[in-house]
């Protein structure tokens, strides 16, 4: 988007791991990008990528276990490391809010849905419980739940998995922040509902001005409403461009493989594509490309010494794409 | 070493099994190790303080307490561990039963029913039910029945709707698994499927369960002999020679009190601990089978 | 809800009458007739049927049943024990406060203290308060209160006597004394529970905390007491059945405790009529025991579908 405006958030060499016995184990190993407000990145990989990670490090919310090991994180005006505990908490909801995988088990079970919103919104806000629930009827009619006043005294499990997924959509703008990350948002819902669910965050970026970053593997799903798309492997980013040059001119044999990957309605009948292998495992790369192993067209270069990382759009991390 | 404390969910399970068979070995070993007699009365050497030759010192009789405690393990382990299979030989077959036939008719007599019986407050009504039956042997038929068999057999009762209900939840998860629904497709009749397949996939937690409710066996049995309602004297048991030491506790004596409940504290302790070890091995996602009684 | 509250009552009302008739069966048909104990052994047996006669108890077992459910139903009578010729509701309105007084303040005290250390527990998981509190769990629910209390008794009120050794000291001779008699027993009766609740409350909140409506609260930036908030309503669901069943459990163990201490509650009344074989009263007595319990349960239940919102739908 408009490269003269700063980004609202920078990631710079992120690293992140799991302390073990013998030192710390990384999973993310140096990982840049910057995002703008009303601007979409797609973070896309396979499982074990380590895209929900870094994520979830941008709230400061990492699983049991897991740390920041290194690098900065700039939201705003802020640095994240610097923050003290109360100023994350400010900038949770506040500034960055996150969407999750499973709506049914995202929302707490044993509170309403605008108990839920009320206690977002005052979290934030110095509002009364009326003008807070005023605010919380205004946030489902927002995220295009129809009869929100009533709704607002329903639970969790009285909704559709959609409705659930609009709910927690509402629950993370309830104290307006300026970024959502949307990790695999769709994934556990019906594919009618994964459309509906992609043209509300599409509306919802437009007419708030949100930055979003998403979470997928899939990169069908990307196309439709994302700028940017960062390729993640084996806790890298092995390639980034905007979404009409990654689908016309992949650099990168692991996003050319995901792409193949994709099924068309042109294809001819066929065997699906699949990427053969598995990605490797945390703390045992193999020596050089980590995607060698399951690289088509590896050679003795990617053997020897790992490629340098992308430094800017259209570059990928491969010998092959420089 | 690195196995054996695998195989009880780590240290602290292997010590409660440790404890378990030391406990159970001095049970049975009672009649070899205990240094007296321990019903032989001493009328001179009444209510001494443990020293060399009394190690835990002598009771108002003039009885080796020491000897009376290692006695007293058996009526305390033959309750808590016969009440819990008398549970088992009942509630098996109806956990298992109810819960293959669900949405029938047998699952909602027979899971009502234990519901309604769950209802019964257990230490109550064990110590009115032996009250009106009598401490004496009672006749039923040609059987005579020692007071020690009333109180396990009518524990174990108590103890059924538990017991089939955890029987009964895992037989329903399993009796809804793919490869159930496959054997019937195959013809296997459903009571072969249920002792063949459904059966041993039902085991751990009752395992767990058994072993945990020994523990607390063993208290229930200490407490009714406390009252005067268990164990009848002169037998030993740690129960009875708790409520007998009641008497000495105002003069002092605090030697008759201390071991045999030092003694139901570590053997409860012990299968707590394998208890929670084993559940820790067989039923990893179970992380509450402590009932209270 | 009232459909989820009216479907819990029935059950209820259906055990009580099931239990209620075991409970007849036991005190009514299998012990010895109160005429022979009345009479003695070695009376002529045309006396013990005038007896009998006189009592209504040659009448058969379901009339009579009936009759004891109708008076206890209707006016809340459990009649008068034929063996010592006393009204049982007088000898019940005398002793069950007592126990009431001793099993309350115990249960409020395993509550507060369990729901304390639970939740330190685990929101410390693996901390040193962690590690302290998981011992005394251990210990809490294998030492049996009752020799707690002799040993108690040993060292809080002979060797150092700050406590009075036994019995509960009335209030009319002052608050203070009333509460130090009450904190031995109290705390006897009250240290399983304690144990039981403190473990499964920590056991439970482990297990919401790693809940992903939990990641969510935090990740919309509740603060700290507030998500704590969101994960016990949760966490509670499990810990509220088994705390109102202890609630009814206590009252078994409160005899002992009460015997202990020599504390003329309900404990006194089932067993002298257990030792006077008069089971009309050890009849009475375990009647309002079990009808606690249920009581308790039931409570249980209500609690739970309000901490649950999903048992009204599904239940109802």
């Amino acid at each position: 988007m408009s490269a003269a405006a700063p980004a609202f958030l920078e990631v710079s060499d992120l690293r992140i791991g799991f302390p073990g016995r013998a030192g710390d184990v990384p999973v993310v190993h140096g990982v840049d990008f910057a995002l703008s407000a009303g601007e979409t990145l797609a973070l896309v990989g396979e499982s074990g990528s380590g895209k929900s990670l870094t994520a979830l490090s941008l709230i400061d919310l990492l699983p049991g276990g897991a740390r920041r090991l290194g690098g900065r994180i700039r939201i705003g005006e802020n640095q994240l490391d610097t923050l003290s505990s109360n100023a994350i908490r400010k900038i949770r909801g506040g500034e960055i809010a996150m969407i999750f995988q499973d709506p049914l088990s995202a929302l707490n079970p044993a509170f309403t849905v605008g108990r839920q919103l009320t206690d977002a919104i005052r979290s934030h806000h110095p509002l009364s419980r009326g003008a807070a629930a005023k605010r919380a009827e205004e946030l489902l009619d927002l995220v295009g739940i129809p009869s929100p006043k009533a709704r607002l005294h329903s639970f969790p499990h009285e909704m559709s998995g959609g409705q659930r997924q609009r709910v927690a959509i509402a629950l993370a703008l309830a104290s307006g922040p300026k970024l959502l990350i949307a990790d695999e948002p769709t994934t556990a819902l019906d594919v009618t509902v994964q459309a509906q669910i992609m043209a509300l965050l599409a509306r919802l970026r437009q007419e708030l001005g949100l930055a979003i970053l998403l979470i997928s593997h899939n990169l069908d799903l990307v196309a439709e409403i994302c700028h940017r798309v960062a390729v993640m492997y084996a806790g890298r980013i092995v390639e980034t461009n905007t979404v009409e040059e990654i689908f016309r001119r992949p650099q990168h044999p692991y996003t050319r493989m995901l792409l193949d990957c994709i099924p068309r309605l042109d294809d001819r009948p066929g065997p699906l594509a699949t990427i053969p292998g598995e990605p490797p495992l945390f703390g045992k790369l193999p020596s050089g490309c980590p995607f060698r192993p399951r690289c088509p067209a590896a050679h003795e270069r990617c053997l020897a010494m790992p490629p340098a990382f992308p430094q800017e759009a259209g570059q990928a991390a491969c010998w092959l794409a420089a | 070493m690195n196995r054996l404390v695998r195989a009880f969910g780590g240290p602290t399970g292997l010590i409660g099994g440790a404890i378990v068979v030391l406990v159970i070995a001095m049970a049975l070993l009672a009649p070899a190790i205990s240094p007296f007699d321990p019903d032989a009365v001493a009328l001179d050497r009444q209510l001494t303080p443990p020293d060399l030759l009394h190690w835990f010192g002598t009771d108002q009789s003039g009885r080796d307490i020491l000897s009376r405690v290692i006695w007293g393990a058996r009526p305390s382990l033959e309750i808590g561990i016969g009440s819990v299979l008398v549970s088992i030989l009942f509630g098996l077959p109806l956990g298992l039963v109810a819960g293959f036939n669900q949405g029938s008719w047998v699952e909602q007599v027979i899971m009502r029913t234990l519901d309604a019986v769950a209802a019964i407050p257990t230490l109550i009504w064990a110590i009115a039910v032996v009250g009106i039956l009598g401490v004496g042997v009672s006749q039923l038929g040609p059987l005579a029945i020692g007071n020690q068999t009333k109180v396990t057999i009518l524990l174990g009762l108590l103890y059924i709707p538990g017991l089939a209900r955890i029987i009964y939840v895992a037989t329903l998860v399993e009796a809804q698994a793919d490869y159930v629904a496959a054997r019937r497709l195959q013809g296997v009749p459903g009571w072969k499927i249920l002792f063949s397949d459904v059966l041993p996939n039902t085991l751990s937690p009752v395992i767990v369960h058994a072993t945990l409710q020994i523990a607390v066996g063993i208290i229930l049995e200490a407490a009714i002999s406390f009252v005067g309602l268990g164990v009848q004297p002169p037998a030993a048991s740690w129960g009875n020679m708790l409520a007998a030491s009641r008497n000495f506790v105002f003069s002092g004596e605090w030697w008759l009190s201390v071991f045999p409940g030092l003694f139901i504290s570590i053997t409860v302790i012990g299968f707590n601990l394998m208890g929670d070890g084993i559940r820790d091995v067989l039923d990893p996602r179970r992380k509450l089978t402590m009932a209270p009684a | 809800m009232l459909g989820f509250f009216l479907h819990r009552l029935g059950f209820s009302i259906l055990a009580v009458l099931m239990i209620s008739l075991i409970l007849f069966v036991l005190t009514a048909a299998i012990p010895e007739s109160p005429a022979r104990i009345v009479l003695g052994a070695d009376a002529p047996e045309v006396q013990v049927q005038q007896f009998e006669h006189e009592h209504g108890l040659d009448r058969p077992l379901l009339v009579r049943y009936g009759e004891w459910v109708d008076r206890l139903a209707l006016h809340g009578d459990f009649g008068t024990s034929v063996v010592t010729g006393l009204g049982m509701n007088e000898q019940i309105a005398e002793t069950l406060p007592v126990t009431l007084e001793l099993v309350i303040v115990a249960f409020v005290f395993a509550v507060v203290l369990s729901i304390a250390l639970g939740t330190a527990s685990a929101v410390f998981e693996n901390s040193w308060i962690d590690h302290a509190s998981r011992i005394f769990t251990v210990i809490g629910v294998s030492v049996p209160g009752f020799w707690t209390a002799l040993i108690l008794i040993l060292f809080f009120a002979i060797r150092i006597p700050i406590f009075p050794p036994g019995g509960i000291t009335p209030v009319s001779e002052g608050l203070g004394p009333h509460i130090m008699s009450l904190v031995l027993p109290a705390f006897c009766l009250g240290i399983f529970y304690t144990a039981v609740l403190s473990r499964m409350t920590r056991s439970s909140l482990i297990e919401v905390l790693g809940q992903d409506y939990i990641r969510t609260a935090r990740a919309t930036g509740l603060p700290r007491s507030l998500v704590l908030r969101y994960a016990l309503k949760n966490a509670m669901v499990p810990v509220v059945t088994v705390t109102s069943m202890s609630f009814g459990y206590m009252f078994g163990w409160a005899l002992i405790i009460e015997t202990v201490f020599n504390i003329a509650g309900m404990s006194g009344s089932l067993l002298n009529a257990i030792s006077q074989r008069d089971y009309a009263t050890v009849r009475a007595v375990v009647f309002v025991f079990t009808l606690i319990f249920l009581l308790a349960n039931l409570a249980a239940d209500l609690l739970n579908a309000w901490l649950n919102p999903r048992l009204r739908t599904v239940q109802a």
